[in-house]
């Protein structure tokens, strides 16, 4: 009798050796750059890690088009600075208290968005994005500091510390939420809510039918995504000690939605891995910043069309496929059915 | 003229003609006729060119056509007059009509055939300036086949042409239908209800489950009991 | 009364030209289904493809809306060969969702590649006709305004009398109504995939030489344009051009309205707002059409 892979239910599979590794590595890198450059680099990556995974809750795996996770993640930076900016709260609540003011705002936006379909949900989203965007640049109240950002809050309020002990603590605060985050993304993905959210995207009236409420659910992944959005736009305000207008826009999208798309929509470690590739290509290509973004788009043209999946479900395909020809001894299941050759039109 | 070999067809992954093959001659009146879900509007989406095949080939007049493009298929005089019509909803009877003859090099054919077509079907000249989508079912059957006329095809694929008709209106179709097959374009007509086959066709061919179980001459197969095995008591005279 | 008339003087031309802009991509839509996301470069394109004619050869800002034309549209079929033509008839994709990653790839691709040539800084154009009138003594407007006005309007209507009359111009209106139908007709629904999406790019360039001179010119000059279209296409529900046209009016008339009796720099949070309850009440904007499958 043939059993179901447990892959084949779209569940994660905790790979714990590769894990630990990634993850020790992680722990001591800033140990072994010498440089606090690239320690900041790493840093910039483990904040985008949080939000991309965040995103990729709400997009990947609940398929919901959110395209405004940037005004989410910049409203949990602007709540984050401000608190930190006006009261003497330490800054863990800080974090938290741009994490829910971020997660109200995801909320308040997913009002009428659960109930349009697809395309309309990118439009309003996107288009909230914009406006949140171009209020800022237009404020003229010294409220959110306008296009130049705010700035002058204390942060972590690691200051007094020599430098290099700073970015290291910097970077480990960010490598922490990166991995509360990943544990969060794993138990909920596991959970009925993330198997409702799967069904939701890939079948929806079947969904429906079998008492899966799409308000509710889509609901709870607006909300959940909203809160680590915030979260680590807090980590980013606490990280430059300024927030600015420039966390959002057409540029940030590209940027993001390439990191997402190339390591996996749906998937727990493709945001991770996403956004390490992308973020090196970045850290390269620092110098020539247009023609940073020209090739970032162009990377996002092909691997949309060329690798729609990502990075992730490409390896664990491959890898997927080299198990069970090791395992040959029986009829190795060699058949995912061939996709259909589609017809030019 | 047409010749289908070994088709195999369908959505996705599940297939709905398995191993279908079948030849038209010029000017004949084929009929196939068959229950619903069995491959009938498939064949003639194959056909058409709006349907990409998993296996076999379907030549016309001696060239292959599977896997071209519809508007060339359509170009070389291979029309199709969908089911449901599929008209226009916001655009008048006349733009429906001239937008069949879109294929045509000129205005002055183009008019030239549309007068021809408001010949055979005057209720539509009546109309012509009407939205399509308020016209009333026979109306509209016959919109669909008058703009299927405008092309000068050579071979016409009609689908279900008495789908959710008045039996008095499908007398009508068919009356139409018959008219034009006098004039000598070969007809390849799919049909669920084959009360008015005999009246039509040379030849019929009966498919169950996506494969062509018996052909031959109009008697020979709606005599046939393999005819109401297929249709299980549905159908037939309804 | 003064401001009445001034704010009926703005919507109309501001609705013109949001009409402009918009019309493209309600067209793109209707025909293919996809969201375009670069129709607001076009409208930057538009008014660098003035601005260089101007510039560099000191012709005539006429000629230019000329060449910023045939410019937009060559780039509106380009995009159509990058980022649309790939995603056609794959299966296992989710169509409108990549065409509109796609889509917005282009859009920052062809943003920096102009900040490339460019540089960031705004260019200034002169309006197409300097000088205005006053109407009464505190309403005035420019001859500039007024020509953006008939330009937009004439547009609009050349494209109407188009997309009605012409044997092309009813085939792209065939292919939004019904792709599988137009199909059949013999209609070569690819060839019209990329002429819609040319003339939509070609509008919005025709709206950027207009805008040129209000806005100035550079990079980032596309964003506003693009906002302010996706508002009208919500409003308005994708894919009906009459819809649209009818909602650019309403959204210009709301834009002027809140800038001129309250603060500009509401305007556009009021507009988002509107559109906000307008898709709770009517998931499908005003007059949109639901969805059907591109392949």
């Amino acid at each position: 009798m043939k059993t179901v892979p447990l892959r084949a239910l779209g569940w994660p599979q905790i790979k714990p050796i590769p894990l630990a590794v990634a993850g020790l590595v992680a722990v001591i890198l800033p140990l072994i750059l010498n440089s606090s450059y690239w320690v900041g680099v790493c840093t910039l990556a483990l904040i985008w890690m949080v939000l991309n995974q965040s995103w990729n809750l709400v997009l990947g795996y609940s398929g919901i088009w959110n395209f405004g996770q940037l005004a989410i993640y910049a409203i949990g930076g602007y709540g984050a600075a401000l608190v930190s900016l006006h009261t003497g709260l330490p800054w863990p609540i800080a974090l938290l208290i741009g994490g829910v003011l971020a997660t109200l705002v995801s909320l308040v936006l997913a009002i009428p968005s659960v109930r349009l379909r697809g395309i309309y949900v990118s439009l309003l989203t996107f288009g909230f994005s914009e406006v949140v965007r171009l209020l800022i640049i237009a404020d003229k109240t010294g409220v959110t500091g306008g296009t130049f950002g705010l700035s002058g809050f204390d942060g972590y309020g690691l200051q007094s510390m020599e430098p290099q002990a700073r970015y290291r603590i910097i970077y480990w605060i960010a490598l922490a939420f990166v991995a509360i985050t990943l544990v969060a993304m794993y138990f909920i993905v596991r959970s009925p809510l993330g198997t409702g959210l799967m069904a939701l995207r890939d079948n929806p009236s079947l969904a429906a039918a079998r008492g899966v409420s799409p308000i509710k659910y889509q609901l709870v992944s607006f909300g959940v995504s909203g809160f680590f959005a915030g979260i680590a736009g807090g980590l980013y305000a606490f990280t430059y000690g300024v927030v600015s207008p420039s966390l959002m826009g057409l540029g940030q999208m590209t940027l993001l939605v390439t990191m997402m798309v190339v390591g996996g929509l749906g998937t727990l470690t493709g945001p991770l891995i996403g956004t390490a590739i992308i973020t090196i290509v970045q850290a390269e290509l620092q110098n020539w910043p247009e023609i940073r973004l020209i090739l970032l788009g162009l990377a996002l043209l092909a691997i949309v069309i060329l690798m729609p999946r990502g990075v992730v479900p490409l390896l664990s395909g491959r890898l997927g496929r080299l198990n069970s020809w090791m395992s040959a001894g029986e009829s190795s299941n060699r058949s995912e059915s061939a996709s259909t050759t589609p017809a030019k039109t | 003229m047409l010749e289908v070999e070994h088709l195999r067809v369908g959505y996705g992954d599940a297939m709905v003609i398995e191993d279908m093959s079948l030849t038209v001659n010029e000017g004949e009146f084929v009929v196939v006729i068959g229950p619903n879900g069995h491959g009938k509007t498939t064949l003639l989406r194959a056909i058409s060119g709006l349907l990409p095949l998993k296996r076999g080939s379907i030549t016309y007049r001696g060239e292959r056509i599977d896997g071209k493009p519809t508007e060339s298929i359509v170009g070389k005089g291979l029309v199709q007059i969908p089911q449901g019509d599929m008209l226009f909803p916001d655009m008048s009877v006349q733009e429906n009509l001239l937008l069949g003859g879109f294929v045509l090099p000129s205005r002055s054919e183009r008019l030239e055939r549309l007068s021809q077509v408001y010949e055979i079907f005057p209720r539509l000249l009546e109309r012509k300036e009407q939205q399509a989508r308020t016209l009333s079912g026979g109306e509209r059957r016959m919109l669909a086949l008058g703009r299927g006329l405008m092309t000068r095809a050579d071979l016409l694929l009609i689908d279900e042409p008495s789908l959710g008709l008045a039996p008095v209106l499908v007398d009508e179709v068919y009356d139409r239908i018959a008219t034009i097959a006098k004039s000598g374009i070969t007809v390849l007509l799919v049909e669920e209800n084959f009360a008015h086959v005999r009246e039509v066709a040379d030849r019929v061919v009966l498919i169950e489950n996506g494969a062509v179980v018996l052909q031959g001459s109009v008697d020979a197969v709606l005599n046939d009991d393999a005819v109401t095995a297929t249709y299980l008591g549905l159908g037939g005279d309804s | 009364m003064n401001a009445i008339l001034q704010t009926l003087v703005s919507t109309i031309v501001q609705g013109s030209i949001l009409a402009l802009i918009s019309i493209g991509m309600t067209l793109v839509y209707g025909t293919l289904r996809v969201l375009n996301m670069a129709q607001g470069v076009m409208v930057m394109v538009g008014g660098f493809a003035a601005f260089t004619v101007v510039d560099r050869t000191g012709a005539s800002p006429w000629l230019s809306i000329a060449v910023a034309v045939v410019v937009t549209f060559l780039l509106g079929v380009l995009t159509y060969y990058m980022a649309v033509k790939p995603l056609l008839g794959r299966p296992g994709v989710d169509f409108e969702m990549t065409a509109f990653i796609t889509t917005f790839a282009v859009a920052t691709i062809v943003q920096n590649i102009v900040l490339m040539i460019y540089g960031p800084r705004q260019k200034p154009f002169d309006p197409l006709w300097p000088g205005g009138i006053n109407i009464t003594s505190d309403v005035s407007i420019t001859y500039h305004s007024m020509i953006m006005a008939i330009v937009a309007v004439g547009a609009l209507v050349a494209l109407g009398l188009f997309l009605s009359r012409s044997r092309y111009g009813l085939a792209i209106t065939a292919v939004a109504q019904n792709l599988d139908a137009a199909r059949l007709m013999g209609i070569p629904a690819r060839r019209v995939y990329v002429v819609t999406m040319g003339i939509a790019a070609a509008l919005a360039g025709i709206a950027g030489v207009l805008l040129a001179p209000l806005y100035f010119v550079y990079p980032n000059a596309g964003d506003l344009p693009l906002l302010q279209a996706l508002i009208v296409v919500i409003f308005a529900g994708l894919g009906s051009v009459k819809g649209t046209i009818y909602a650019s009016y309403i959204i210009g008339f709301l834009s002027a309205a809140v800038a001129i009796f309250w603060s500009s720099a509401f305007a556009l949070p009021v507009l988002y707002i509107v559109i906000l309850v307008v898709l709770v009440v009517r998931p499908n904007g005003i007059a949109g059409k639901p969805q059907e499958a591109r392949l």
